[in-house]
């Protein structure tokens, strides 16, 4: 590892100060809450602070169920998160995206804030082995165009990085329209979770609209009556500790038999949690009818590219829309 | 059929010292006055090294040496091919020279009185190269014809045999199936990655080392370094498995050697798991092809 000093704060508002003198991303300065994600790439060389802030104990970890949705402190780890009453009940989609996340151990000590600003698991951006990686080294690259790219996005991708998103979470979050509560020395803003990671486009080092000094301090849920009959599928390897291949966040809002509003995200397959529009509209109103599922689910495909490795994953990813649509509409 | 052997369960002889740790593996030896070795590896697959700049790691604390091509010794590189070699090339002659033919290859060894004095100065170490075109594609390889049969240890089997006219036999089938088989390159990852400490006394090298073939080790190292093999001691108790990747004596060990010298005392090379992708070569891609003759039966 790159040799680091570890600040401990007294309180937030010390840590804020702290981290607003650097920049904007793999500044010298930088967070570390739950340290899961963070710990993996000082091992690896791939960031290099020379001072990390830690977060631990500063910033609210309750989950707290309203008349207008769910809260969640930035703080609370996956594992909590995942076991409350209020969330499995009401919000099934965001618990099963958890629990089919990492392992017991790391999801005891992740935490949700974190988990939405893990960086992508493309293995040319954590090999510093490679030189060539436009996201760890801007203007480097990338490998994984032409190389191994079976685990990349085939949406929103740019000549200049494929890299996944490796988020389950936020793709339960992004389909349930969640907004974060940010903090930074000047103040808070509020912000949708569709609009906080970024497209890689020219600049795939920067992933998200978070600015410097800026941190996570809660994600909203507005409530939602489609929420309750929520799931999240989750294609992969093997069935524990991996990441998605192709997922799926289905909430529907159903009158009888039909579909009043689905609300659809994809994971695996996107640059960024990947809201499907498209595809929601032409569920509006339609049965849970394989015939139209499927035809509905295409609309997903629209402007996909396949770079070789990865070009099953565009008819996974429809096949997965209909089985997770079959299995929220399934439920009660 | 039953016998007194086969199908009998047999306890293995280590086996109680591995599962109750009580086995010592070759990183696990407490060699006195020990410094540690991290290795550069090159992040392109071809081409030569057009720059290499060491002077920030050569300051890093702890550090004792950082050798390149430019400034390690010559090695003798003693003709040596031992039955598990290759029939075709010639190993790497590690640290020699500025070619880079594959991607992780060893460019530069650090040596610092720490592991993670030695793994840090190591990404320091910066590199420039003249990028060639790489060949990563077995189909659009150039073949070449295995010439080579004489070992050390003797002659090769042939690989090439040949028995009854199966071109006759071809041209008169009333069925012929052709095919053609691809195998993936195979990485051997066992739990103990490998690892070497050398230390010399004068002329004479102790190696502690993972393999499965100690007098091979021997050999190899005699032949880079240029001494007899008997001045090669090889240290192997126990192989926390290998798949047969601890049969060859891979560059890293070379370089455990070589470091030693060049720092003027024992040091400590352990692979990480990452490099076992990199640092052993072990089933490389293979595509064959068959023909067969058959009769409309099937037979």
């Amino acid at each position: 590892m790159h040799p680091f000093a570890v600040e401990r704060p007294r309180d937030l508002d010390a840590a804020l100060a702290l981290r607003a003198q650097a920049g904007r991303n793999d500044t010298p300065t930088e967070y570390i809450a739950g340290g899961t994600d963070m710990v993996q790439l000082l091992q690896e060389h791939v960031r290099r602070p020379e001072r990390l802030v830690s977060l631990a104990g500063l910033l609210d970890n309750r989950i707290e169920l309203g008349p207008l949705g769910l809260r969640i402190g930035a703080a609370a780890t996956m594992a909590d998160v995942a076991a409350h009453p209020a969330v499995v009940e009401q919000f099934p989609v965001i618990s099963e995206a958890l629990l089919n996340s990492a392992s017991p151990q790391v999801r005891n000590q992740a935490t949700m804030g974190g988990n939405l600003l893990q960086r992508t698991r493309c293995p040319y951006f954590r090999d510093i082995g490679y030189s060539a990686c436009n996201k760890r080294v801007p203007g480097s690259g990338c490998s994984a165009i032409g190389g191994e790219n079976r685990w990349h996005a085939v949406l929103g991708t740019s000549d200049n990085c494929i890299a996944a998103n490796p988020s389950d979470l936020a793709v339960a979050l992004v389909a349930l329209d969640a907004a974060l509560e940010v903090r930074s020395a000047g103040g808070q803003r509020s912000l949708s979770l569709i609009d906080f990671h970024r497209l890689p486009g020219d600049t795939p080092h920067i992933e998200t609209v978070l600015e410097a000094g800026e941190v996570i301090a809660a994600i909203t849920v507005p409530a939602n009556p489609a929420a309750r009959r929520s799931h999240y599928l989750k294609v992969r390897g093997r069935a524990s500790f991996e990441f998605a291949i192709v997922s799926a966040a289905v909430a529907l809002d159903m009158e009888g038999a039909r579909i009043r509003q689905a609300y659809i995200a994809l994971g695996g397959v996107g640059t960024k949690p990947w809201r499907v529009p498209k595809v929601e509209a032409a569920l509006a109103g339609a049965s849970l009818d394989p015939a139209a599922l499927r035809q509905a689910a295409a609309l997903a495909a629209e402007g996909a590219q396949g770079r070789g490795h990865n070009n099953f994953k565009i008819e996974l990813m429809q096949r997965a829309i209909v089985r997770a649509v079959e299995n929220a509409g399934a439920r009660a | 059929m039953t016998t007194a052997v086969i199908g009998q369960p047999i306890s293995r002889v280590d086996g109680r010292q591995k599962v109750t740790g009580r086995a010592t593996y070759a990183a696990e030896f407490d060699v006195p006055g020990v410094a540690y070795a991290a290795i550069v590896r090159s992040t392109v697959a071809n081409g030569r090294i057009a720059s290499i700049d060491s002077v920030l790691a050569e300051r890093a604390s702890g550090v004792l040496a950082v050798l390149t091509h430019r400034n390690a010794p010559r090695l003798a590189y003693r003709s040596h091919k031992a039955l598990v070699d290759p029939e075709f090339g010639e190993r790497l002659h590690v640290l020699q020279d500025d070619r880079v033919s594959h991607q992780g290859q060893p460019i530069a060894l650090v040596i610092a009185a720490t592991l993670e004095q030695a793994q840090y100065a190591a990404t320091l170490v910066r590199a420039t190269y003249g990028m060639e075109q790489a060949v990563t594609d077995i189909a659009r390889a150039e073949p070449v014809r295995p010439g080579h049969n004489q070992t050390d240890q003797g002659e090769r089997r042939p690989s090439e045999g040949r028995r009854g006219d199966p071109e006759a036999a071809l041209a008169a089938a009333e069925v012929k199936v052709y095919q053609s088989y691809v195998i993936p390159r195979e990485n051997h990852n066992p739990i103990e990655m490998h690892a070497t400490i050398a230390a010399w006394d004068g002329d004479r090298l102790t190696l502690w080392d993972k393999t499965q073939w100690v007098h091979n080790v021997a050999d190899e190292i005699a032949a880079v370094f240029g001494i007899p093999p008997e001045n090669v001691r090889v240290i192997s108790p126990f192989v926390g498995g290998a798949f047969g990747s601890g049969l060859r004596a891979w560059p890293h060990v070379t370089l455990a050697a070589l470091g030693a010298r060049v720092a003027g005392r024992p040091v400590k090379l352990m692979l990480s798991r990452r490099e076992m992708s990199t640092a052993l070569v072990t089933g490389p891609t293979r595509s064959s092809a068959s023909r067969s003759a058959h009769r409309a039966t099937g037979a």
